[in-house]
């Protein structure tokens, strides 16, 4: 069975407290011996591809599923063993789950009405939060009647009017368009710092992540990556599967020459870098990977990181334009620059020293 | 579509071409051979349903002797004929409840799809292949005065008197029951499984027991399909027959609607007078039918599902 | 991982009162499966001699024989007959707008509120009205008339869970479309067309009511034959010619239930 960190004490600032969830279906393993703790007030977005784990980690917490091994505390309380609907929390679903027989205000009033909240104040706090998500003047109609967008607010909308310590939303925008997804997705960036409530976020898209997040979670086949705020996920993939997912398109796996104080050289098909070590290096080759749009057109300082090749495709893209290059060698590199270049053109490109990241060689991977 | 175009279709369909492409005839192409054949089929059909049941009804306005209401004045001031109604429904009614409110809770706790509930659901299925003479006669072997059941608590010294459960009302009814509880639950499983699960984590989400996530959620949205269940197994426990003669008792407590007509068409040959029950029959089960659906209309018949998605 | 005890219970009493439900459901087939093996003519619980001697009667006794023949024969051409057709009008309704539509549908569909009994009797009173005999086709019609809703509502349903892109494809991929039907739209229905094919065959061959009137004596189905036979025997051969029946429809309502969901067929009102 499990081996519990301790969920006894409680630690007041802690709004979810996970140790050791590990969660099997038949042979396969989706969570292993996952742990988190979220903070207070804290929105945190558990990101990754399908099948990472991370809506089976929300179910886990939400008390749709219960954990092979592992605690679970919300609000300093145990609830590894509690039913759902006794848990404190507060969860909006990919398709909305609206109730199709109820009116809107019946929707958000639901959960008032679950814990006894007398109609006289069922009223106002119903009031309260559909202004809240802006949506007013729709109390009497069926979600049947509303659009995408409107059915979205509503879920939000009864999923906070209750309160709640803990907020859960799985893929809240993914059923919406992509113009309605970026407004909606400030909207719930404005309701959250509003009524500053800890919340769980799931979502596949990383721009999401990137523009919601206090810290995110990065998830792969049930293991967490990385768990970092933002800009250090950005910026500084903790290893390579993170990497890959953040949009470090560019991964080249090259034999190691030389490592000093955390730089390391490598050199293979006629191309030399120098990069920052992220990790250990136990092998004779490693991966450096380099975002699109940090790889710069132009010769590096003294020549340093430089690869010459030829443009083999340029797609505009308004502001600038992404470029596929071939070197003669013919590895192909991706770019992102200000000014297109023509097909067939040879270019020459760097990358700075600390935007070279550099992380073991997976044998299996490359 | 027009016949011209429609033409031409079949024309290149025949020809082995793609029929000329255009929004319409893409998506009808394939079935304009079908639609040719089954008009003549359609008249034919219609011809089938509609035509016994008109022509029936007009038989029934055509009695031996009397004016054209001869036999629905005979049905009603005959003793042996106008109370089979009552002792119908004394027996539909309660069959229909029963099966409808055995099978909503098996079939709820059904909902989820493992193996267990596909093994149940076979199982209980079963009595549709056994027939109402099966029945009837496993019935008479069981529940008879000199029966199993009889035996069995005469064996275990619980009981020692006989036991009535054969040739009167209490035997039809549990014929009508095991009868009619395969259809009512298949019916009543297939709404439930319907609605989306999600629907009862939400409530369960926002507080609900389980008990509550039935009353707010299963229940409102599951009751425009038990009404229709209700008429299906309702209608199927009006026309009672079989099991009325070989289990019941069919000269009196029950005698229902159907042995009435029975006896008007094939012991009196009074076929005009059988039709008239057989109407009268219809009659009954159509005002029982339109009252249920008229208050289910009172009810939400939209879609169960919860958003898009 | 603990379960509350209160649920376990909850969970066990339910397991009970399915397999009591159960058990009454199933008690006429193993009362009669029993009875039929009873060595004696009498009924004894529990039997106290075993034998296989009403089987040989039962299947050797010609009403029996003949009853089983008929029902075959009916069931074999009423089941195909309201395929096709149930299959075309299923297709009509699914794909056209027309005016009567909605009428063509209830009307269609209108046997499953009309007992059994009134639609035998209708058919008997028509066939001596035109002076038909009471023969095969009469019997045979009614039977179509009876099973066709079943099979119009499995056949409809599936062609709505059908996704006509896949129509599409083949046509855009350049199939014809008689090979786009006999290709992708029939294999793809094949689940809905079979399994609503079983079951009318099964409640044809089951149907009694109706038969009771439509049938003469040399065209009676099975189930009339029992009855007619329990009606002045008995003795176990009823319940071995029973349980022959009972396990031929069994095996089949189990192989459609497992093998292609039979619960979809009575789907009369939501497509899934």
């Amino acid at each position: 069975m499990s081996k519990p960190a301790d969920p006894g004490t409680a630690d007041p600032a802690l709004a979810v407290r996970l140790d050791g969830i590990t969660k099997r279906f038949g042979e396969v393993v989706a969570l292993h011996e996952v742990s988190l703790q979220v903070q207070r007030g804290e929105l945190m977005t558990l990101l990754g591809p399908s099948g990472c784990g991370k809506t089976t980690l929300l179910n886990l917490v939400a008390g749709f599923l219960v954990p092979d091994a592992g605690e679970i505390a919300i609000d300093g309380v145990r609830v590894t063993d509690l039913p759902t609907y006794r848990r404190e929390i507060g969860m909006t679903f990919q398709n909305y789950a609206l109730f199709p027989h109820m009116s809107v205000e019946r929707n958000v009033g639901f959960g008032l009405r679950m814990q006894g909240v007398p109609a006289s104040q069922i009223t106002p706090r119903v009031a309260r939060a559909l202004k809240l998500v802006q949506l007013v003047q729709q109390e009497h109609k069926l979600p049947g009647q509303l659009s995408g967008g409107q059915q979205q607010r509503v879920a939000i909308a009864r999923a906070i009017v209750i309160e709640p310590p803990l907020v859960l939303m799985d893929e809240p925008l993914s059923n919406l368009d992509a113009k309605l997804r970026i407004e909606t997705r400030a909207e719930i960036r404005r309701i959250h710092r509003e009524l500053d409530r800890a919340t769980i976020y799931v979502t596949h898209d990383q721009d999401e992540a990137l523009s919601l997040a206090d810290r995110i979670v990065v998830m792969k086949d049930g293991v967490v990556q990385q768990i970092a705020a933002p800009p250090e996920v950005y910026a500084q993939p903790a290893n390579l599967e993170v990497a890959r997912f953040m949009g470090y398109r560019n991964v080249l796996e090259l034999g190691v020459d030389a490592e000093h104080d955390g730089r390391v050289t490598l050199s293979g098909s006629e191309i030399r870098l120098t990069g920052v070590r992220k990790q250990a290096l136990p092998g004779a080759r490693a991966c450096v990977a380099i975002r699109p749009e940090e790889l710069v057109m132009g010769d590096g300082p003294g020549g340093l990181n430089t690869i010459v090749g030829r443009v083999e495709n340029v797609e505009y893209c308004g502001r600038d334009s992404l470029i596929d290059i071939v070197t003669a060698s013919g590895v192909l590199l991706h770019a992102r620059a200000a000014r297109p270049a023509a097909l067939g053109d040879e270019v020459r490109v760097h990358v700075p020293v600390e935007r070279a990241l550099v992380y073991p060689s997976d044998a299996a991977r490359a | 579509m027009s016949r011209s175009s429609a033409r031409s279709s079949i024309r290149a369909t025949l020809r082995g071409r793609e029929a000329p492409v255009s929004a319409t005839t893409l998506a009808r192409a394939p079935f304009d051979r079908a639609l040719l054949l089954v008009v003549p089929a359609t008249a034919f059909m219609l011809i089938l349903f509609v035509y016994p049941f008109l022509y029936g009804l007009g038989l029934s306005f055509e009695p031996k002797e009397g004016g054209a209401l001869g036999n629905y004045r005979h049905f009603f001031t005959t003793d042996n004929l106008w109370p089979t109604i009552w002792t119908t429904l004394r027996l539909a009614v309660p069959a229909t409840l029963i099966n409808v409110g055995l099978a909503l809770p098996i079939a709820y706790k059904m909902r989820v799809k493992t193996r267990y509930q596909r093994w149940v659901t076979t199982i209980l299925v079963v009595p549709i292949t056994l027939g109402t003479v099966l029945i009837a006669e496993g019935a008479l072997t069981y529940f008879g005065p000199k029966g199993w059941l009889s035996q069995t608590l005469q064996l275990l010294h619980i009981y020692d008197g006989p036991i009535r459960l054969t040739h009167n009302y209490w035997g039809v009814l549990i014929s009508l029951v095991i009868s009619g509880f395969p259809f009512a639950f298949l019916l009543i499983l297939s709404y439930i499984t319907g609605i989306d699960p999600v629907l009862a984590r939400a409530a369960a989400a926002l507080g609900a027991d389980p008990a509550a996530q039935f009353r707010h959620i299963y229940l409102p949205l599951l009751a425009p399909g038990l009404a229709m269940c209700f008429c299906l197994a309702f209608v199927q426990a009006f026309s009672v027959f079989p099991s009325a003669v070989l289990l019941g008792s069919p000269a009196g407590p029950t005698r229902v609607i159907s042995i009435a007509a029975y006896e008007a068409a094939f012991e009196q040959y009074d076929y005009s007078l059988a039709s008239a029950i057989a109407m009268i029959m219809g009659f009954v089960q159509l005002v029982i039918v339109a009252a249920v659906l008229g208050l289910r209309n009172l009810f939400y018949r939209g879609p169960v599902t919860g958003g898009k998605g | 991982m603990t379960r509350l005890p209160a649920r376990r219970l909850l969970r066990l009493f339910g397991a009970l009162v399915v397999a009591a439900i159960l058990g009454f459901l199933l008690l006429p087939a193993i009362v009669v499966a029993l009875a039929a093996f009873n060595g004696r003519a009498i009924l004894s619980f529990p039997p106290d001699t075993w034998s296989v001697r009403w089987f040989v009667k039962a299947l050797a006794y010609e009403d029996f024989r003949a009853g089983f023949r008929n029902g075959l024969i009916v069931t074999a051409w009423a089941s195909a007959i309201a395929l096709v057709v149930g299959a075309a009008f299923a297709f009509v309704l699914d794909r056209y707008e027309f005016r009567f539509k909605r009428t063509l549908e209830t009307v269609l569909l209108s046997p499953l509120v009309i007992a059994h009994f009134t639609v035998g009797l209708g058919f008997l009173i028509l066939a001596a009205q035109l002076g038909v005999a009471r023969g095969y086709a009469v019997v045979i019609v009614c039977h179509v008339v009876l099973v066709l809703p079943f099979v119009l509502r499995s056949v409809y349903v599936s062609l709505r869970n059908l996704d006509r892109r896949f129509e599409l494809a083949a046509a855009s991929l350049g199939a014809p479309p008689g090979r786009v039907l006999a290709t992708i739209t029939l294999p793809l229905l094949l689940p809905g067309l079979v399994s609503g094919w079983l079951f009318a065959a099964i409640l044809s061959f089951n149907e009694f009511t109706a038969s009771l009137f439509v049938t003469a004596q040399r065209t009676q189905t099975l189930p009339v034959a029992m009855y007619n036979y329990v009606r002045e025997y008995a003795d176990p051969s009823m319940a071995a010619i029973s349980v022959v029946y009972f396990v031929a429809t069994a095996a089949l309502l189990t192989f459609a239930t497992v093998f292609l969901g039979l619960g979809k067929v009575l789907n009369v009102e939501q497509a899934r």
